[in-house]
């Protein structure tokens, strides 16, 4: 076999065109480097290629072997390390929020002022049935323990809980955790209107709508690496990125639920 | 009652808890996550048994519910210094009762579904198998009963005084 016959043999191979995982781009870098030697040094052809494509094939070195348990203490360490991270952070920002509040309840934006005055958040105030601001903030828990608990649940397995469920199995989980976060984003833009201005000014709330999109976006992360190894890619190339993304799902959660419940009892 | 709510209140835990803001904050926040973890672990065998998500084996997904437990040990302890708090203003709340009922009817359910066996007969069932009846019926009763407890939990200070 020629290095001609075999680069073009691997890079043209639908095999190769389908999925793009670490060990091709190992193969495709052995290759470079047996031509590059070829050239620059004049090796040996076939010594140089048997070489260098043998260290690139060779399975990694599994990290990660028989250390599950280390991997939850480190999750689980870190989980509350971050709790109470978010707790101290929280804590300054609150009292910043209290500084700034004379500031800001002076100048409250028109399109807040309007937002809060639609019969739609007034409504929603001024409600007194089940239907109006109780039941909303009831729906809007629920969204959050189904999209919450649908995301730990993912997490739970990919750092190694429960490990009876196959990966792909895990896939129909996303569509409740969808559903929960539109629940809650509905929700959310109700209670927001009926308060607009007052949330609007509340640091804590920015803060809490920030983690919010950093967990929507590790969630849809997780969901596209999940259907990559579910489509045939192997899951060993991907399992490092879902345990960081799964501890990463976790402590983001944990702090917008911390926040959320501190903007509760900040303003 | 209102005597042992006046003497919790007046107990050196209930002034540590309602003289330190943070306490409060943070539990608040732990219960949340608790929660979270509670409804996720358990709603997700329930969603197994009534065949909402049924391509995981069930072995699998009842191995987790030892997570809901962790989830519900860390509400129980949170719960309780939210009430030894300020037990006056659940002792008579309306909201509080519905909620420790809809609780004690919860743990009722979970205790019936692994005595009576059900829980044994469904252990086996490979991805995609369909469910007995009675195991719906458990995870019905599950979930509508968890979501009580969410919904009473919200509304204790709407049906009640409490914050």
């Amino acid at each position: 076999m020629t290095i001609k016959d075999g680069h073009v043999g691997l890079r043209g191979s639908p095999r190769a065109q389908s999925r793009k995982s670490a060990s091709d781009d190992a193969i495709d870098r052995a290759i470079d480097e047996t031509i590059r030697r070829y050239f620059m040094r004049h090796e040996p052809t076939a010594q140089a290629y048997a070489r260098v494509l043998g260290a690139a094939q060779r399975p990694p070195v599994s990290k990660r072997g028989g250390s599950t348990v280390r991997s939850w203490i480190v999750g689980l360490a870190s989980a509350a390390a971050a709790m109470l991270l978010v707790n101290v952070a929280l804590q300054f920002l609150g009292v910043a929020a209290a500084h700034a509040a004379p500031d800001t309840s002076g100048r409250t934006s028109l399109f807040l002022l309007w937002l809060s005055s639609t019969g739609l958040a007034r409504w929603v105030n001024e409600s007194e049935t089940v239907f109006g601001y109780s039941g909303i903030l009831f729906l809007h828990t629920l969204g959050l323990a189904v999209t919450v608990g649908a995301s730990i649940v993912v997490d739970l397995r990919m750092l190694g809980a429960a490990s009876r469920i196959s990966v792909a199995a895990l896939l129909p989980l996303f569509r409740y955790m969808w559903v929960g976060f539109a629940i809650n984003a509905v929700s959310g833009a109700l209670l927001f209107a009926a308060d607009a201005p007052r949330k609007a000014a509340n640091p804590l709330f920015e803060f809490k709508l920030a983690l919010i999109a950093i967990g929507v976006a590790v969630m849809a992360l997780m969901e596209r690496q999940l259907l990559q190894a579910e489509s045939g890619a192997s899951l060993t190339a991907s399992q490092p990125r879902l345990n960081r993304l799964a501890i990463a799902s976790l402590l983001i959660w944990a702090a917008a639920i911390a926040a959320g419940r501190l903007v509760a009892y900040t303003f | 009652m209102d005597a042992f709510a006046l003497w919790v209140k007046s107990t050196d835990l209930s002034w540590l808890v309602t003289h330190h803001a943070w306490v409060w904050a943070t539990c608040e926040a732990l219960h949340f996550i608790g929660m979270s973890i509670l409804f996720g672990c358990v709603g997700a065998l329930d969603l197994r048994m009534l065949g909402w998500w049924k391509s995981p084996p069930v072995a699998g997904v009842n191995s987790l519910v030892r997570w809901g437990a962790l989830g519900f040990v860390i509400n129980m302890v949170t719960g309780v210094v939210f009430f030894v708090g300020e037990p006056l203003q659940y002792i008579d709340n309306p909201a509080f009762r519905f909620k420790m009922l809809f609780l004690f009817l919860a743990g009722w359910n979970v205790l019936l579904f692994y005595v009576t066996g059900v829980a044994d007969q469904v252990e086996s069932l490979e991805p995609h198998d369909d469910t007995p009846f009675s195991a719906k019926v458990f995870a019905g009763t599950s979930l509508i009963l968890w979501v009580g407890v969410i919904f009473f939990g919200r509304m204790l200070p709407y049906l009640g005084n409490s914050f």
